[in-house]
C-alpha cells in the first residue's frame, strides 16, 4: 500500500518483486484490499504477457494515512 | 501505556513500509532519449500549430499532407514513448498527484512555466510563418521543445526528492 501510494498504477510483477513474495501470496492480499475496496485491479497486456495493473483508491489512501497514523501513535507512546 | 514491543513492531513495520516506497521511487527512471523525444514531439507540434494557424486553416491538400505525417508521427512517439516509460519502471505515475503538497507546491509553477513557454512559442511561431520567415519558425519550435524537454527533466528530479524522500 505504501509503495501504490507514490505512483499512479504499479504493475503486479513490479510489486511482486519489490516485496519478495510469490505470486500467490500478492494476489490473495490484493484480493483482500481489493474487496475492502483499498486498491483497484486491471488486466492489460505488459511486455507481450497478461498482467494486472494495480491503483491505491482515495478510501485507500485514506485508511493508509489512519494506519500509519495509529503506528505513529503507538509508537510515540511508548 | 502500550508495551515496548509493540512500539518497536510498529516502527519496525512503518521503517520497512517507507524503505520499500523510497526504493520503488529511486529507482523510476527515464528510458533512453525520453527528454529528446519529449523535445522534438513538442517542437513538431508548434511549428505545424504555427503553420497551420498562419495559413488560417485553408490549407492545401499538399500542406495537410504535411501536417497530417507530421501529427500522426508526434502522437505516436509520445504514446510509445510512454509505453517505453512503464516497461522499464513497472509503474504509472501521475504529473500533479500522489498526496503530496510539497510535491504539487513544486510542480505548480513547473508546469505554469510550461504553459507560459508554450504560448510564447506558438506565438512566435504563428508570427514566423505568417511572414514566412521559415528559420525563425524552425528556432522558435525548437526553443519550446527544448523547454518541455527540461521541464519533463526538473520533473523527475523533483518526484525523486518530495516523493522518494
Amino acid at each position: 500500500m505504501t509503495m501504490l501510494s507514490a505512483v499512479d498504477q504499479a504493475e503486479f510483477a513490479t510489486l511482486r518483486d519489490r516485496l519478495g513474495v510469490s505470486d500467490s501470496v500478492l494476489s490473495k492480499h490484493l484480493s483482500a484490499l481489493s474487496q475492502a475496496g483499498y486498491v483497484t485491479t486491471r488486466k492489460d497486456i505488459f511486455q507481450r504477457k497478461r498482467t494486472t495493473w494495480v491503483k491505491v483508491t482515495t478510501g485507500g489512501t485514506r485508511a493508509l494515512r489512519r494506519h500509519v497514523a495509529a503506528l505513529r501513535a503507538l509508537i510515540d507512546g511508548v | 501505556m502500550e508495551s515496548i514491543s509493540d512500539a518497536q513492531a510498529a516502527h519496525d513495520a512503518l521503517a520497512a513500509a517507507e524503505t520499500s516506497r523510497v526504493g520503488l521511487v529511486r529507482d523510476v527512471r527515464a528510458p533512453r532519449g525520453h527528454y529528446l523525444i519529449a523535445a522534438v514531439g513538442w517542437a513538431m507540434f508548434i511549428a505545424l500549430f504555427g503553420f497551420f494557424w498562419a495559413n488560417e486553416y485553408e490549407l492545401t491538400t499538399t500542406q495537410w499532407l504535411v501536417v497530417i505525417s507530421v501529427c500522426c508521427p508526434g502522437a505516436l512517439l509520445d504514446a510509445w514513448d510512454r509505453r517505453r516509460f512503464q516497461q522499464l519502471n513497472g509503474v504509472r505515475v501521475l504529473e500533479f498527484g500522489h498526496g503530496s503538497r510539497e510535491f504539487r507546491d513544486r510542480v505548480l509553477p513547473l508546469w505554469l512555466g510550461i504553459v507560459l513557454s508554450y504560448g510564447l512559442a506558438l506565438f512566435g511561431a504563428y508570427h514566423a510563418a505568417d511572414s514566412n520567415r521559415w528559420g525563425l519558425l524552425v528556432l522558435v519550435a525548437a526553443a519550446g521543445g527544448c523547454a518541455r524537454g527540461l521541464a519533463n527533466r526538473q520533473w523527475m528530479r523533483y518526484y525523486r526528492e518530495e516523493i522518494g524522500a
